[in-house]
């Protein structure tokens, strides 16, 4: 019998807040983190998800700040682009209500999985600097700070981990891959716990980019401009921050005395072999790895309480996962809604922040509604989509994401009982 | 080599040295206007100072002995030499080859090749 794989911590740095508590509060009454953007005069992107607490956009990391709670020693923010100081801070909060020392984290059966685009804010910095001196000089971070394992690189070298260290870059999907294969790494007994993280920046070097594909939403009101399964939906919101998460096993998280906070029950996971960046627009990539998902946790679909949708607001893609949705669950299915209409969508972070969701939602024994929902899209009418946040017991959630090459992952979470 | 001017060097210290110690910046500036000839040594002290890693055992910079190793002694890693170079570099324009660096070992050792590099340009 493989160990069980439990959570034991969780950290947020997120638009809807910075601690559990907050997070957990924004999710339940649907107060959503997105905010008015004006990084250029008529620029494109009017609303994003952005960080509260934090001031990380000076150049110079002489002028961040970021709250006091977090001691941050210079030898390792040296290293770090802002994604990487979201992401030391939702990874303390992790450590710390997962109860671990560093003695635990440096001994051989810890690993880290992390998600991240990098940090493209701080790339065309750096880079700048090489035509300007003919490649003769470069900012010896200008790599290490910027490209897409930062997270990897930087965290582990400051906890001292001596396990699996690797990251994932499979965009939107990614850090719900790093999250798969971590709980993967428990179950087949090469490692006791997993920290995993995602983090991104929400700048526009992140962000404008998605204009290019004409992806993200016109809006300027954020209610308008994050609609997940609306008929009038246009485009995603941006957003980042950071998540951790902490993995073990049962039996050595008991051993500890550690909060068991959910059951990492199963994943899934295929790719659509469709298209580079839009989804295949029947869903069938997303439902095999739902399908996949309920096979390796065991649960029947009838047993899923709720589902937190990839949707990210975009017409092909949620259109594509509804209908994925129906077939898999049926017209009686569970509730569904996205959180994203609340967070935004923080890319290959998303994953992870939604795991960590539905934890607070097991743990907190609610459904949170689907916020900004005007008018449904008619062929979604089968689907639940309750508008407020109900209270209820979840014994067994599912959590969808779907990335650039059609990448899905499907995660299944349960209460401990 | 064209050297900018004072005033323009000064501005990109100014953004440069934003956060390190007391007298950094003053001593980049009395190197700029050729006040004094300990300006430069100041200025790697203090680049130095903004280097070093914490270490509740290690002795008032003012006290740290000349033979004192930059690495075993003090501290530094490899990368933050690396850093410290590509700082004096971008502010005050000195150059190190990768053969330069190897040979800078001790404090003393920095201050000279510092002086020699300045007296050489």
């Amino acid at each position: 019998m493989p160990p069980r794989v439990v959570v034991t911590g969780l950290g947020f740095i997120t638009p809807i807040g910075n601690d559990r508590a907050a997070v957990a509060a924004s999710l339940s009454e649907l107060r959503h983190g997105l905010s008015p953007v004006a990084w250029f005069p008529d620029c494109s992107i009017k609303v994003a998800g952005t960080i509260r607490d934090f001031s990380l956009t000076d150049l110079n990391q002489a002028g961040w700040t970021w709250p006091a709670a977090y001691s941050l020693p210079r030898e390792t923010l040296r290293g770090l682009s802002p994604h990487g100081v979201y992401a030391f801070c939702a990874v303390e909060q992790a450590l710390r209500e997962s109860g671990l020392t560093s003695a635990q984290l440096g001994d051989g059966n810890t690993g880290l999985f992390c998600a991240s685009a990098g940090s493209p804010r701080y790339l065309c910095h750096h880079m700048a600097e090489l035509p300007a001196s003919r490649g003769a000089r470069i900012n010896p971070w200008g790599v290490v700070r910027t490209i897409a394992g930062t997270l990897n690189f930087n965290l582990s070298a400051h906890y001292g981990i001596r396990g699996a260290v690797a990251g994932f870059s499979s965009a939107c999907a990614a850090s719900g891959q790093a999250l798969g294969y971590a709980r993967d790494e428990i179950a087949l007994g090469r490692h006791r716990r997993m920290i995993v993280v995602g983090a991104e920046e929400p700048t526009w070097e992140s962000l404008l980019p998605f204009v290019g594909l004409r992806a993200l939403s016109r809006q300027a009101d954020p209610i308008l401009a994050s609609r997940p399964f609306d008929a009038q939906r246009d485009g995603f919101v941006g957003s980042g921050g950071a998540v951790a998460v902490v993995l073990e096993s049962e039996e050595c998280a008991r051993a500890r005395g550690a909060p068991l906070l959910a059951e990492f029950a199963g994943w899934g996971q295929s790719a659509d072999g469709y298209s580079v960046a839009q989804s295949e627009p029947n869903g069938l990539g997303i439902e095999t790895a739902m399908r996949q998902a309920l096979r390796s946790s065991g649960a029947e679909a009838a047993e899923i309480d709720y589902v937190n949708a990839h949707a990210t607001s975009t017409p092909v893609g949620d259109r594509a996962e509804a209908r994925a949705l129906l077939r898999v669950f049926g017209p009686d299915g569970p509730p569904v809604s996205s959180t994203k209409a609340l967070t935004g969508h923080p890319l290959s972070m998303s994953a992870v922040l939604e795991a960590a969701l539905c934890t607070v939602a097991i743990q907190e024994s609610f459904i949170p509604g689907q916020a900004h929902l005007g008018e449904v899209e008619p062929e979604f009418t089968q689907l639940r989509l309750p508008r407020q946040t109900v209270a209820q017991e979840l014994h067994t959630v599912l959590s969808n994401s779907s990335g650039f090459g059609g990448s899905n992952v499907a995660l299944v979470l349960r209460a401990i009982r | 080599m064209n050297t900018p001017a004072p005033d323009l060097r000064l501005q990109n210290a100014r953004e440069w040295l934003r956060g390190y110690p007391p007298g950094t910046l003053e001593a980049a500036e009395d190197f700029f206007l050729d006040r004094g000839a300990t300006a430069l040594d100041r200025l790697v002290d203090g680049v130095l100072m903004h280097f070093l890693p914490p270490r509740p055992e290690r002795p008032p910079f003012a006290q740290i002995d000349p033979t004192a190793h930059l690495v075993r002694d003090l501290g530094l890693d490899s990368i933050a030499m690396v850093e410290l170079t590509y700082l004096l570099d971008v502010v005050v324009g000195l150059k190190f080859s990768d053969d330069e660096l190897r040979g800078i070992v001790t404090l003393g050792d920095l201050h000279r090749a510092v002086q020699q590099k300045r007296a050489s340009r």
